[in-house]
């Protein structure tokens, strides 16, 4: 009896030692990086890091050629972020497509020159103010849209004046900036202006602020202002609530901090950290002006545990506001797995063409939640990122705000699609998950099964600004079932490629790309909207482009007919 | 003493664009503000206290200069004003609301240099001790308007380095280099524009040499490239030193780079678990350029492990390195490790198969013993106000490198036990702000006195350890009296108190700035005989009219002055110390 336990043990010792032992896949991701304008790239630092790492890892540096050529070696199978940063430049545009760089993908990743605002700072008697930073916040993009989400931690790109008053704030991106003195209250070393009332081009208060314009690579200049240097109100309060960590040592900074914007926006006027010694999250904002703000807490983690406070509304009118009581509560949650049906009934044809596919892993999938509806601010850009699913499958979006939500998924290889997404009964909605606040939701299940078919094409139109291919169940019992719809961007010749997609009878049409919204990497799927989705089943019936998709189904030379 | 600088990732802040180089450098403030936000005020309440004096900028008045008080204790990077006031038309201030306490009084006045910054000692302020009520006059500061340097950095074929990091050395007195000191609200200027144009200001008058790029390892990327001295040579030996004179700019002092990269190879390590032999996944691992057998620094980049236990650096020049991880501050829960230095080197190819063998880190146990008190209560009082105050702080052994102080928690019965320590020599610090009136007077291990430092070894558990503390109240005031001279402008002049019966030569006494009017305050002092060593540490940097080939002076010693006292259990002792200023041009004089 003995003997055959240690016998059992042995073995299972062996099998987990043969499983660790699995080779795994390695391989290379090549790219190239890309100034609009030509400029040399070869001083461009190249970032490549796997989607959904828990402990953020410092980016690989990554050598570049004189053409801006490079390769990257040695990586596991996974998802991969690509990104370069060249100072001065900007990353190109806004792309609807999803940029998940996976082994063998190659990359290019487009700069363009950004812009400049420069100007001269004085004082009341015409002498330059020195060293006072300057900051320009994007409040508009290049095309007059609202800004509504915080891009940066900062809420803005930074100069500080020279002796002479001059700042040059450059790389920035085309759109309309408000330009300020910062409000320096977390900048407290030894500056004079630390905790001043910040002063807005042209020489006003915020609500006199002009914006200013900056083109693709153009310098603004001349945007002097005279600082008026006054010291205003304090803002103070404490943080409290669901502080992560506040029942530990108090002796590791645990980055609560507290920001101060301009109501309805995220466009940040001042900002501190909060202090976390005996002083209890005791928080204090100087240099405010007489108006009316908004005051939120926020605590990020590096583990993704994060936790915001409700928005407060606070008006400052000729004296210091205190006590206000921020309460962090932490965000809401989405947990579930990911499971692979393997075909069943498939015929011989169809299995030998399912296995040529390209090998997959369940944690080279790549998957966020998106709100089903537009959201009008984020009151923070957590929650938005992408993550990546265990070996196992099992995975977790971290810091969501409630809300109704769906998952985005971008799968590997080209052998699975999404089966079905199973929430847990309550909160069943068409595979929609609803949120309340700091709801930990678990036991999603997302099955997929093997025999994706795939279609590429050619739309025969003529492609007029940015449109995209809808894949559309004819099968009136799918037609609710957004699980169902495809979509992808045609390119510039009306190209396009529809993968992962379950075997069925479908209908093609083509639309004009629905907006990408400000703060949203990823095209919201016209699907998820039910009458978009009725209007859309509708179109494509009528559009009359059907086409039947059996198990592993490859369709490569389609060629999909301009509707009248 | 050495103040221990660490640097914390940012948290997973949202989508912080890596181009905003300038919002990086901020990052790097905000995280040492954060670190300095744990330490608390002690002059938050108000008070009647005054402080005044007079602005003058090249002997006349100066108006609407910033004049302000920051907490002597605070941490850097914290340091918002207790009080503050800007100049009148005669050039007087007057800072009012004060409360007795240590503070540091500066002018904020950007471009402009201020007389007690002439010492150069990197961090410059004054030290001035407030008593309760008190009204300090002629707390005077001199200006002059700082010197200017500005010039183009560019490639060898003319085009302009964007966002080039300009590092400024000192040509110190012996003529060699020295870092010059960069106050964090002017460290934006020490970067390149779009232009490719740097303007350094507010300079102190003196000579200097600049540069940019690092000779980091990883230099063959981004925009960095091998450190390149004005006008453009590799050389620290052809730099060219650049005169800055008070007022005056020093025009077209630009920096030609070249660029060129030169054949690099990769490196690849895995990280198992010393133990199991098992992969280790996001340990961090850094690499340097080796030094001498055993030591290197860490300047090169770092990266985590990943699910196979491996880590690769891309890039690395032909030489010998050393590669070492190490998990530093763990999150709670999640284990420390650390390995041995493994070195290699680069001759012309990749390297593989590197294996860095971790050990979870060390852990340090033992209790806390409070010298001479026995009543119970009274302990577990005292050992509640040192839980918190404590920490634990280090230089590994193999990189020389400090690591971010860890709480020492404190159990009631006086118990404590730290884990995940790195290989290195202990540091025991308690935060005068936290708990006052502690000293820790011996450490005892394997049953005896220690001497010097404790040494931990990672995978090695030292337990027993016993930690004695004084605890007292006694407060010495002294005042410096000086024979023979006055101190240079800006000398940094402290005090430290040790009692004459420490014998472990690691353990430091009680430090004091001694401040603008010669005062001193050391507080929280035990009964005992207490040893006093003054020393005060003048200019040490050439002046910019000093001819170039001329031998350089040797830099001054400190002037120090020794003197015994015995403190009472409580209360206050006064003492005058004698610092004899000839010393400093009378070295055989000196003791």
């Amino acid at each position: 009896m003995k003997k055959t336990l240690l016998i059992i043990c042995c073995m299972s010792l062996f099998l987990t030692a043969l499983a660790q032992q699995a080779p795994r896949r390695t391989g290379s991701i090549n790219g190239r990086v890309v100034a609009e304008d030509g400029a040399l790239v070869s001083g461009a630092r190249v970032f490549v890091s796997a989607i959904g790492d828990r402990t953020p890892s410092p980016s690989r540096n990554i050598p570049l050629d004189d053409d801006g050529n490079f390769t990257v070696n040695n990586l596991e199978a996974r998802g991969y972020r690509v990104s370069a940063s060249l100072p001065g430049y900007v990353t190109a545009g806004e792309d609807d497509s999803w940029r998940v760089a996976r082994l063998g993908d190659t990359v290019t990743v487009m700069l363009t020159k950004g812009g400049v605002i420069t100007g001269r700072v004085t004082n009341q008697s015409g002498e330059p103010v020195i060293g006072v930073m300057m900051q320009a916040t994007r409040v508009k993009d290049a095309a007059g849209k609202p800004i509504t989400v915080m891009l940066n931690a900062m809420g803005g790109s930074l100069s500080a004046t020279d002796d002479r008053g001059i700042y040059r704030i450059y790389g920035l991106s085309a759109g309309s900036y408000v330009v300020a003195t910062q409000n320096a209250n977390m900048i407290v070393n030894g500056s004079p202006y630390a905790g001043l009332v910040s002063t807005f081009y042209p020489s006003n208060t915020r609500e006199g602020a002009t914006e200013v314009q900056v083109t693709p690579g153009g310098e603004t200049s001349g945007i002097d202002l005279r600082f008026r240097g006054e010291t205003g109100h304090s803002i103070s309060g404490k943080v409290s609530g669901a502080v992560p960590g506040a029942a530990e040592s108090s002796m590791v900074a645990r980055g609560v901090s507290v920001r101060l914007t301009v109501p309805g926006t995220q466009q940040t006027l001042a900002q501190s950290f909060v202090q976390t010694g005996r002083e209890q999250f005791g928080f204090e904002l100087k240099g405010i002006a007489n108006g009316e703000y908004e005051i939120s807490a926020a605590n990020f983690q590096p583990d993704g545990t994060n936790a915001t406070s409700p928005t407060r509304r606070i008006t400052v009118r000729n004296a210091d506001v205190s006590g206000v009581e921020l309460v962090l509560a932490s965000l809401a949650s989405i947990a579930g797995k990911f499971v692979v049906e393997p075909a069943a009934g498939l015929k011989p044809d169809e299995q030998a063409l399912c296995v040529k596919g390209r090998p997959a892993a369940l944690n080279e999938i790549v998957l966020n939640a998106q709100t089903v509806a537009p959201r009008k601010t984020f009151q923070t850009t957590m929650g938005i990122g992408d993550t990546a699913p265990a070996e196992d499958g099992a995975f977790t979006l971290p810091s969501l705000e409630a809300g109704q939500y769906r998952l985005q998924l971008n799968l590997p290889g080209d052998g699975w699609y999404v089966k079905s997404l199973a929430p847990p009964a309550s909160k069943t909605a068409n595979a929609a998950l609803t949120l309340s606040a700091g709801e930990k939701l678990s036991g999603v299940v997302v099955t997929l099964a093997e025999g994706a078919a795939q279609i590429r094409g050619k739309w025969q139109g003529k492609v007029t600004g940015k449109m995209r291919v809808h894949l559309v169940p004819a099968d009136v019992a799918a037609a609710n079932d957004v699980l169902r719809y495809y979509e992808a961007p045609l390119s510039s010749d009306g190209a396009f490629t529809l993968t992962h997609l379950a075997p069925g009878k479908y209908w093609l049409v083509v639309k004009a790309a629905q907006a990408l919204v400000e703060g949203e990497r990823l095209v919201r799927p016209l699907a998820w909207d039910a009458t978009a989705r009725a209007a859309l089943r509708k179109e494509a019936e009528a559009a009359q482009q059907a086409v039947e998709l059996s198990a592993c189904m490859r369709i490569s030379e389609y060629k999909l007919a301009a509707s009248k | 003493m050495n103040e221990l600088v660490y640097q914390t990732l940012p948290p997973s802040w949202p989508l912080l664009p890596l181009r905003q180089c300038w919002a990086a450098v901020l990052w790097m403030l905000v995280c040492a503000a954060m670190v300095g936000a744990q330490a608390s005020s002690t002059a938050d309440q108000a008070g009647t206290a005054a402080v005044s004096g007079r602005v003058t900028l090249g002997g006349k008045p100066a108006a609407d200069v910033i004049v302000a008080l920051t907490p002597a204790d605070a941490g850097e990077g914290n340091r918002l004003p207790v009080a503050r006031a800007a100049t009148d038309e005669e050039g007087r201030y007057r800072l009012t609301g004060v409360a007795a306490g240590r503070y540091r009084a500066q002018t904020m006045a950007p471009g402009y240099v201020s007389d007690e910054q002439k010492s150069d000692w990197y961090i410059s302020w004054r030290t001035i001790n407030v008593g309760a009520g008190e009204q300090i006059e002629n707390l005077d500061f001199k200006l002059t308007p700082g010197g200017v340097m500005a010039g183009k950095v560019t490639d060898m074929s003319g085009r302009s380095l964007v966002a080039a990091r300009l590092q400024l050395f000192r040509r110190s007195a012996n003529g060699r280099m020295d870092t010059a000191p960069m106050t964090p609200n002017e460290s934006l200027m020490y970067e390149t524009n779009d232009r490719g144009e740097y303007r350094l200001f507010g300079l102190m008058e003196g000579q200097y040499f600049v540069a940019v790029g690092t000779n980091s390892p990883a230099f063959s990327f981004g925009n960095n490239f091998p450190q390149t001295y004005h006008p453009g040579t590799r050389s620290d030996k052809e730099a060219k030193p650049i005169a800055v004179t008070p007022g005056n700019e020093s025009k077209d002092i630009d920096i030609r780079v070249n660029t060129e990269r030169p054949k690099t190879y990769a490196v690849t390590a895995r990280v198992v678990d010393a133990q199991t032999n098992q992969p280790l996944t996001g340990v961090e691992v850094s690499y340097g350029a080796a030094r001498e057998a055993g030591r290197y620094t860490v300047a090169g980049p770092s990266a985590n492990s990943d699910t196979r236990g491996l880590v690769r650096f891309e890039g690395l020049l032909p030489g010998r390195y050393g590669v070492v991880a190490s998990v530093r501050s763990p999150a709670a829960g999640t284990p420390a490790y650390f390995s041995e230095y493994v070195p290699f080197e680069v001759t012309d190819g990749a390297v593989e198969g590197l294996e860095l063998r971790a050990s979870p880190g060390a852990t340090l146990s033992g209790i806390i013993v409070i010298e001479g008190v026995t009543d119970a209560a009274m302990t577990t009082s005292l050992f509640a106000q040192l839980n918190g105050g404590l920490t634990v702080s280090g230089f590994s052994d193999v990189t020389s490198i400090g690591y971010a102080p860890m709480p020492v928690p404190i159990n009631r019965d006086g118990s404590f036990r730290v884990n995940g320590l790195p290989s290195s020599t202990v540091n025991f610090r308690v935060e005068a702000q936290r708990a006052p009136g502690f000293l820790l007077v011996r450490i005892e291990a394997d049953g005896q006195a220690m001497t010097e430092g404790l040494k931990v070894t990672a995978g090695q558990p030292r337990q027993g350890v016993k930690l004695v503390f004084a605890y007292g109240t006694a407060v010495v005031r002294g005042q410096m009296q000086l024979v023979n001279g006055v101190l240079p402008a800006g000398a940094r002049t402290s005090v430290n108190a040790r009692r004459t019966d420490v014998t472990n030569r690691s353990l430091s006494g009680r430090f004091a700035d001694v401040d603008a009017r010669g005062n001193f305050v050391l507080e929280g002092l035990a009964a005992g005989e207490y040893e006093l060593t003054l020393s005060s540490y003048g200019p040490r940097f050439a002046t910019p009219n000093a001819p170039p080939g001329a031998p350089p002076p040797q830099p001054a010693p400190p002037l120090t002055a020794k003197q015994k006292i015995t403190v009472p259990a409580a209360g206050e002792v006064s003492v005058t110390m004698t610092l004899d200023v000839t010393a400093q041009t009378n070295p055989a004089g000196r003791q």
